[in-house]
């Protein structure tokens, strides 16, 4: 039985150093990698996110603890890549061509890690062609798209043109998310679906992909 | 009423004639697509009761313009629109930027800080001679700084917003000491803009996501009240607060610290203006929430003229409020649909 109890204060309080000792304590008694990242890390970021969304606790607090995640990660990660079984899901998130800003696809990234989701940043700047190509490397589940401007928002129809185009709109879910966005603006480009914030995120691409994150005990 | 006239009976909460407009940014793009050639033309055009000026910045030794005559013009490849446009590289104030937009910030340690703490230049920072002249030719005007570099703000732009909020946990004394600069540096700069003639001053102090604040209302309490406060004691003026995002719970500790009015009030960040009137409009001035990312980019001037009428209901009775969009006039902004906002307002929003 792992210590969930113990992980959750320690992300809270941000112990990097700790997490990664918890991490190796918790394999060194046995416990999988995966049992470790779904019933350690993955519910107890989605409490944390689960606070973020109810106003209890803000953004900065989410970083903390996603930061010290990382470390815990940084300790499974290679365990995790040698197991047979595939770990997670794979999530390409980018911000769209002509768009510099990466703040919202940064946390939309930390938080996903955070829900145990494996994830491909393709950065800033990232045109359709780079998108489906990285579709066709990557395989992803998932593709995020992110804007912050009225004006690049528009460059989403033309990526989400582009991936079916290229026939890959069978393969791949897409999901928007942006200060100007909204839920009317996403159906219309056809999104699979629109995240409002980091937090939703990580739940629109767990129903997009029929998951429950929260496992059988809540 | 003079169009000063109407603006200071809105700012003491007494119903003028209309109410005002107000804009604190009108892209350089979207004035060639009005077809005007300066700014003022612009102002005079779409009726604008308040004239607003900024001040200059530099990155890497080249200037912006006075606040909307960009120098040098902003190039066509610029993402920018015009005060930041064609910016490549590191400001005076440490943020990065890449063809016109902010992308990060540099500082991370108190060398930094003082490297990238600008020095006043307050004659450089404003072109006074062109204040002068629109003070003389249109002296029935008000006159307003807008700034975007509010203490807080600034502080997390140059550090860039997720080591801002690693340094929350990690050096929250350099925070501090980055907001004391940066209000200091404010509060001077802005005292140079009301001796030129400013009838109040405008703080651009980003602090809100859609949906959340930036920070827990308990850290803003901390990092901003108090500087905030410090600010509009310091400051002969009004002082309103102009921020982007979801800041509601942040507006008890507004009043509090002095702020007159809030610029912005982001209806798509979940800003509810009706309810933000009804629990502070009888402490603040309210400008904006006309919606800039939807309606005014599109060109069905009934849907424009309804927006205008929402606004009007939610925010007018007994003064206090001036239309504006909820954040600024950018390039994306319909030009019919701007100027059926500004005309709407002169008819629709008559007192009495």
């Amino acid at each position: 039985m792992i210590g969930r109890e113990k992980l959750y204060a320690l992300l809270t309080q941000g112990k990097v150093e700790e997490v990664r000792e918890w991490t190796c304590g918790a394999l060194n008694n046995g416990e999988s990698a995966e049992t470790v990242l779904k019933e350690g890390f993955i519910q107890a970021m989605d409490r944390i996110g689960l606070r973020f969304k109810s106003g209890e606790i803000y953004i900065p607090e989410v970083l903390l603890a996603a930061r010290a995640m990382h470390a815990g990660m940084e300790v499974l990660k290679p365990i995790l890549s040698r197991s047979t079984t595939k770990w997670s899901k794979k999530v390409a998130i980018g911000t769209v061509k002509g768009d510099l800003h990466d703040i919202g696809k940064n946390l939309v990234g930390m938080m996903l890690e955070g829900g145990g989701f494996e994830v491909i940043d393709l950065g800033i700047d990232v045109s359709a062609e780079k998108f489906v190509e990285a579709i066709e490397v990557h395989q992803p589940q998932i593709v995020g798209l992110s804007a912050l401007l009225t004006t690049t928002m528009r460059e989403m129809k033309t990526i989400l043109e582009a991936i079916e185009k290229a026939g890959l709109k069978k393969k791949v879910k897409t999901i928007v998310g942006g200060a100007p966005l909204n839920e009317q603006f996403a159906r219309g480009i056809g999104a699979d679906g629109y995240a409002a914030d980091a937090a939703s995120a990580v739940e629109i691409v767990a129903s997009l992909l029929e998951m429950n994150l929260r496992g059988p005990s809540c | 009423m003079t169009p000063r006239e109407r603006v200071l009976a809105v700012i003491n909460h007494q119903e003028p004639d209309r109410v005002p407009l107000f804009f604190n940014f009108i892209d350089a793009k979207l004035l060639r697509a009005l077809g005007v050639g300066t700014m003022l033309e612009a102002w005079k055009r779409l009726g604008v009761d308040t004239f607003v000026t900024g001040r200059t910045a530099w990155c890497d030794g080249r200037p912006t313009g006075l606040g909307y005559s960009p120098h040098p013009p902003p190039p066509e490849e610029s993402l920018g629109g015009s005060l930041y446009a064609g910016w490549n590289g590191v400001d005076e104030f440490g943020r990065e930027w890449k063809h016109g937009r902010y992308v990060g910030g540099v500082v991370a340690t108190r060398e930094d800080l003082h490297k990238f703490s600008p020095e006043l230049k307050l004659r450089e920072r404003y072109d006074s001679g062109t204040i002068d002249s629109w003070k003389k030719d249109y002296p029935d005007h008000a006159y307003a700084l807008f700034s975007h570099t509010g203490p807080v703000g600034l502080t997390i732009e140059s550090f860039g917003f997720i080591q801002f909020c690693y340094a929350l946990f990690d050096n929250r004394t350099l925070i501090h000491e980055s907001i004391e600069l940066k209000t200091e540096w404010f509060i001077e700069t802005s005292r140079h803009a009301v001796d030129l003639g400013m009838d109040f001053v405008v703080m651009g102090d980003d602090m809100g996501f859609k949906g959340h604040g930036y920070v827990s209302p308990s850290d803003f309490k901390e990092l901003a009240f108090p500087y905030y406060r410090r600010i509009v004691e310091s400051i002969s003026v009004p002082v309103f607060w102009h921020s982007e995002g979801y800041i509601r719970d942040y507006l008890p500790m507004a009043v509090e610290a002095g702020i007159k009015g809030i610029h912005g009030i982001e209806g798509a960040a979940g800003m509810n203006m009706a309810e933000i009137k009804r629990e502070f409009g009888k402490d603040l001035v309210l400008l904006g929430n006309v919606d800039g990312n939807q309606i005014l980019c599109q060109p069905d001037l009934e849907l424009v003229r309804r927006e205008v009428d929402r606004c009007l209901q939610e925010g007018s009775e007994g003064g206090g409020y001036m239309l504006s969009i909820a954040g600024s006039a950018h390039e994306s902004v319909h030009p019919e649909a701007l100027v059926e906002m500004c005309r709407h307002v002169q008819v629709a929003g008559v007192y009495g």
